[in-house]
């Protein structure tokens, strides 16, 4: 673990993550936000935990190529 | 705009992951090539999006938003004109000699192939206007937070300027360009839901061309006279205002910029850092400009959405962006939206302390101070020139404050440096009979041909210290014709004097002139040879000026 520490993309990754989940937490637990059909929340949050779970996934899965 | 305590969770998240960016990049700092360079050592993936990051302050951010809804689609040209062939160009001949030359920053570069005295004009310019322009977005924040949030003009200076200054001066470069990078996903998905929800609520871009004039969503069609846009530019000046001089005066010699492609690992990547940037940078427009359409939809079809006004009644188009979150933001999307300006004003600030403290240590401490320093005697002005940097920054911000007329100083610095430069770069790397004696005199009179040409010709009031020429529609034409000003008369002067002057022997001029230099053929796939890139880059552009045509 203290290896990924060196690693920016698993570092981007676990902060858009846990941004995503404090957002996307927001929509789950928050008042309604009800803008137009889209809650905004539950977009952004979706978004920033899309990107951010993938860039994780990715920082494993390149660790994975290399050894 | 009222936060709660998850706004301020998620700007408090910002702010750890920041500090401990620096903390986990202070092990690496081992000597000055180390904090000042990054130990030439980054990947292609982080200095392509640091790169573009380097020139997404939120200056930028919000000044294109605002630019949106002032001039319409127009705004674009920045991008799809004003950058990518830039970058294109940087790319595939430049970049070959700022890597294979070996030179530290672009100062550098000119006293390898020119002399002391072309690289000390050139760095002094480039420090004062990276220290102007740290403090101009160091002031931009604190003025912005106080206006939406009600923070104290003096916190929001302190707080953003001593996390810069922990993350530079634990981290170096390495620390500010790991923090670009994060910058540039925060403000891509902190924006990017606006764009689809506005979108969605004026009815895409089918509705923009309907609920706007004409003008607003074409690029190039009312570019005949500078009367028939709101831009108040013509085809002319844009194409060699913007599209040449300044364009390429930026992307080509700025160092802030140019800096990023300097450090990446091999010449492989730094050719191609710009190449690569340039996909992400062609797509920005959606996300910085469209905000600025959305807005002016909005406020014409006379919903629950307006501009906001100044007090004399015109509309305040610098607040676009900022009323865009505050609508259509809840508490949540809202922290992320605002700590997405945040991370942009301190990079940008922080991307010009680290170039700045680049050009003092290498180009003007020890080529006029100290020259036969050790290692560890100019790692320690590195770090020392990091905090003397700020504090500079923050005296900036305070000066800015008091005098408004600062951010047009800052401007027009840049416009004085830039567009010259790139003639001496144009000429001194692709002609070898080009001499020092031409270069430092064809910048010189180029920065005064600026100067004398400003005092000379007016435009929305400003200018015009001389006498009064001519007078242009716009400040932006004005801007441009300076430009163009510049960089021709620095052009032909050093043309002129180098035909006159002894240039150096070729032997001299290996690696720093393309005809003197072995052209590398890489043993790569094709779609990763940097002319490929550019093919498929200029494809793209080329499409994108048609389809907003």
């Amino acid at each position: 673990m203290m290896n990924k520490l060196d690693d920016l993309l698993f570092i981007i990754g676990l902060f858009l993550t846990l941004i995503g989940a404090v957002v996307f937490g927001t929509f789950l637990f928050g008042p309604d936000d009800v803008v137009q059909t889209i809650h905004v929340n539950r977009l952004g949050g979706s978004m920033l935990l899309l990107v951010g779970l993938s860039m994780v996934a990715l920082s494993f899965w390149n660790d994975r190529k290399k050894s | 705009m009222h936060l709660t305590g998850i706004d301020y969770l998620i700007i408090l998240i910002y702010f750890i992951f920041v500090l401990g960016i620096g903390f986990l990049v202070k092990a690496k700092m081992k000597n000055s090539s180390d904090f000042l360079q990054s130990g030439r050592s980054l990947p292609l993936w982080i200095t392509a999006l640091a790169f573009i990051s380097a020139n997404l302050g939120a200056q930028e951010v919000i000044g294109m938003a605002a630019s949106g809804a002032k001039y319409g689609i127009m705004t674009s040209h920045f991008y799809w004109l004003g950058a990518i062939p830039a970058m294109v160009f940087l790319g595939i001949f430049m970049m070959p000699f700022y890597y294979g030359s070996r030179a530290r920053s672009v100062p550098e570069y000119l006293v390898l192939r020119f002399d002391e005295k072309t690289r000390t004009f050139n760095a002094l310019g480039f420090a004062a206007m990276t220290l102007f322009s740290s403090g101009v977005s160091l002031y931009a924040l604190a003025i912005l937070f106080q206006t939406l949030l009600g923070w104290p003009f003096d916190v929001s200076i302190l707080l953003a300027a001593g996390i810069v200054m922990a993350y530079t001066f634990l981290g170096g470069l390495t620390s500010a360009v790991y923090n670009e990078v994060l910058q540039f996903f925060l403000i891509v998905l902190g924006i990017a839901p606006i764009v689809y929800i506005g979108l969605e609520q004026v009815g895409g871009w089918a509705g923009l061309v309907q609920s706007l004039p004409p003008v607003m969503t074409s690029t190039w069609q009312y570019m005949g006279h500078e009367s028939s846009n709101p831009m108040g530019v013509n085809l002319w000046q844009m194409a060699l205002g913007l599209g040449f001089v300044l364009s390429f005066g930026y992307w080509c010699t700025d160092f802030l910029v140019v800096q990023r492609a300097m450090i990446a690992k091999n010449m492989s990547a730094a050719q191609r850092t710009p190449l690569v940037a340039a996909f992400p940078k062609m797509l920005l427009p959606f996300i910085v400009i469209f905000p600025g359409l959305i807005a002016l939809a909005l406020h014409k079809m006379g919903g629950d959405f307006q501009l906001p006004l100044k007090g004399d009644g015109r509309i305040d188009y610098d607040l676009t962006l900022p009323m865009l979150l505050g609508h259509y933001y809840p508490t949540g999307m809202l922290g992320v939206g605002l700590t997405a300006l945040i991370a942009s004003f301190m990079s940008g600030m922080a991307g010009n302390v680290t170039a700045f403290n680049a050009v003092w240590t290498y180009d003007l401490y020890q080529a006029h101070i100290k020259k036969d320093g050790t290692d560890e005697h100019y790692l320690m002005v590195g770090k020392v020139t990091t905090v003397v940097g700020i504090i500079l920054s923050i005296a900036t911000a305070y000066l800015a404050r008091s005098f408004n007329n600062i951010m047009d100083l800052l401007q027009l610095i840049f416009g004085f440096i830039n567009a010259p430069l790139f003639a001496t770069f144009m000429l001194g790397m692709f002609w070898k009979r080009t001499t020092s004696a031409g270069a430092f005199w064809g910048l010189f009179m180029g920065t005064l041909g600026a100067t004398i040409t400003h005092g000379l010709t007016v435009a929305e009031g400003k200018g015009g210290w001389l006498g009064n020429v001519h007078e242009f529609a716009s400040g932006m034409g004005h801007a441009f014709f300076i430009a163009i000003m510049a960089f021709s008369i620095c052009f032909v002067v050093t043309l002129a004097i180098s035909l006159f002057t002894k240039p150096k022997a070729d032997a001299d001029l290996k690696g720093l002139v393309y005809s003197l230099t072995e052209k590398r053929v890489e043993n790569v796939s094709w779609w990763e040879r940097p002319y490929a890139l550019a093919a498929v880059v200029l494809v793209i552009t080329t499409y994108l000026n048609y389809l907003y045509w």
